[in-house]
């Protein structure tokens, strides 16, 4: 996929986000690929494994690799999740989540606050899709976001798919739930597909193509918060380039449609390199990504 | 509402837990029967993520396990769950579990070249995501010489590297497993050494500012080698070969 995928260089792409874990310290095809892209590309970065939810300091030799990386690749700012990775020394390698509580409000922020002063550029979190009730009100989760992004004064990588994922396995109505957030804070979204399991539970797999209900919440999400650059995970089951490419321009067309009728809001925290359409093709491992 | 350093606590033990307790669960959801039915779909979910990498990186090792792969698999990450957060460095520790428990009574029926095979392929799977190289001078044996940082030295008891099918046969094999260019990506490529090769490469690898001379006159001196115009024409031919290998770069 991304040799095709470099050999194309699609102009339905934007740019592209990668996960610093997948560079720092790795040469071979993984750093020739990057390289190519970042020809081509404005390349946006995300991080996997400094939870903001995380009761384990962070290890600043990590921080420095990672700001080393931001820097070469000039990302205009970098982003994690609200959640944890792991305990004492042990990595699950998976986004679990942290209960919506006022000590988990205070560590997010001042790990937030930490990473932005060591990676020296705006930080924001990604909402998660998460499958343990944590809350009697499933909206309780957007309000714990919304105090996190206060309390640290920081931006917001709204997952729009994970805010679907939720609303359907805890049964709430994901407008309301993007409603509550500050437009002002959110800086980036993504969208991506997920598995619906035979129970009914869905997981964020980023291994089906974006479901319409998806879309419809990207549209509404964008008419209320305005353009910002939305990006398309898959990591898994990967298509061909050509269909990938095909969800690529009905993402492009729903942006499209929902910006130019939709209100127009810069992200106040953070100087972009795209403000136009946003796109993501995954370029080979469960963790690589490749976007536009 | 347990402190969050303990809910990181528990949701830790109950992803890499041999045996699920299932009191550690039901303190983790609080009691709330959906949420314990849901803490055990991230278990479900965390160890088939890592049974995944560790079948892709340990192709062979995990076939001559056979069915004994799914109780090394559980006593890993019971016993010593992935310190790294590199994905990819993942199936590094399921490897050298598997050694040192190959060296214990209860692994004593499986084939004698089970830890060969585990130990190159992971050597393998990790010249390949190594560090790029930083540019060299030219070679000098007044220098220090510079070789990939994708090279890996092994040395085994069976034919793991023979493409040959079938059971590896015994003998010891000097291994050098460096990372090369292949059509538009790269490959591990494997070569055979003799003792004295492997010696070298060993004695170059150092990181230390000893010049390349000294390494080789202390090789040498090592193992009781004359260097005379047979020594000399080969290791020529050595170097010629692991310069147009890049295998040796030259000197820092």
């Amino acid at each position: 996929m991304a040799r095709e995928f470099l050999a194309r260089i699609p102009d339905e792409v934007a740019f592209v986000e990668v996960h610093p874990e997948n560079y720092v310290g790795r040469g071979g095809l993984y750093r020739r690929n990057l390289d190519r892209a970042r020809d081509r590309y404005p390349v946006l970065t995300h991080g996997l494994t400094l939870g903001f939810g995380s009761t384990e300091p962070f290890d600043r030799a990590f921080l420095a690799d990672v700001r080393a990386f931001l820097d070469s690749v000039n990302a205009p700012w970098h982003s994690d999740h609200l959640c944890f990775g792991g305990a004492g020394d042990a990595f699950v390698h998976d986004l679990l989540p942290i209960p919506f509580t006022d000590e988990s409000v205070k560590t997010a922020a001042r790990r937030i606050t930490e990473m932005r002063d060591a990676l020296d550029r705006p930080v924001a979190f990604e909402n998660l899709s998460y499958y343990v009730p944590l809350a009697k009100d499933p909206l309780d989760e957007a309000r714990f976001c919304v105090e996190v992004a206060e309390h640290a004064d920081c931006a917001i990588m709204l997952d729009v798919n994970n805010v679907f994922v939720n609303s359907r396995n805890f049964g709430f109505d994901p407008r309301k739930w993007i409603d509550l957030v500050p437009a002002h804070r959110v800086v980036q979204m993504h969208v991506a597909g997920h598995l619906v399991r035979p129970d009914g539970l869905r997981i964020d797999t980023h291994g089906e193509p974006v479901p319409d209900g998806v879309y419809e919440l990207l549209d509404y999400t964008l008419r209320k918060l305005g353009p910002r650059p939305v990006l398309l995970e898959r990591d898994n089951d990967i298509p061909s380039l050509d269909e990938l490419l095909a969800e690529v321009r009905r993402l492009n067309e729903v942006y499209a449609a929902a910006t130019s009728a939709g209100v127009s809001s810069v992200p106040s925290t953070t100087t972009t390199t795209s403000t136009s359409t946003t796109t993501t093709a995954s370029t080979s491992s469960s963790h690589a990504e490749v976007a536009k | 509402m347990i402190p969050l350093a303990e809910h990181e606590r528990l949701a830790a033990a109950v992803c890499f837990s041999r045996e699920l307790d299932d009191v550690v669960v039901a303190t983790l959801a609080g009691g709330d029967a959906l949420a314990d039915e849901r803490w055990r779909v991230y278990r479900e979910m965390i160890r088939s993520r890592f049974r995944k990498v560790v079948q892709a990186a340990l192709p062979r090792t995990t076939h001559v396990l056979g069915d004994r792969f799914e109780a090394r698999f559980a006593a890993w990450l019971d016993e010593a769950p992935p310190d790294t957060r590199f994905f990819r460095e993942v199936p590094v520790g399921f490897a050298h579990h598997v050694e040192a428990w190959l060296a214990s009574p209860g692994a004593a029926d499986l084939p004698a070249f089970t830890a060969d095979i585990a130990r190159y392929e992971i050597a393998r799977w990790r010249v390949l995501a190594a560090p790029d190289d930083e540019p060299a001078q030219e070679l000098s044996f007044e220098r220090p010489p510079q070789l990939t940082r994708s090279l890996a030295l092994l040395d085994v008891t069976h034919a793991v590297h023979a493409k040959k099918k079938g059971p590896p046969k015994a003998g010891v094999a000097h291994l050098a497993i460096y990372r090369a260019p292949k059509d538009d990506a790269f490959e591990a490529v494997t070569l055979e050494l003799n003792e004295l090769a492997r010696d070298l490469l060993r004695a170059w690898s150092d990181p230390s500012e000893t010049p390349l001379a000294a390494r080789v006159q202390a090789v040498t001196q090592a193992r009781g080698t004359a260097i005379d115009e047979r020594f000399l024409e080969g290791l020529g031919t050595l170097l010629e070969d692991l310069l147009r290998r890049g295998v040796v770069l030259g000197s820092r």
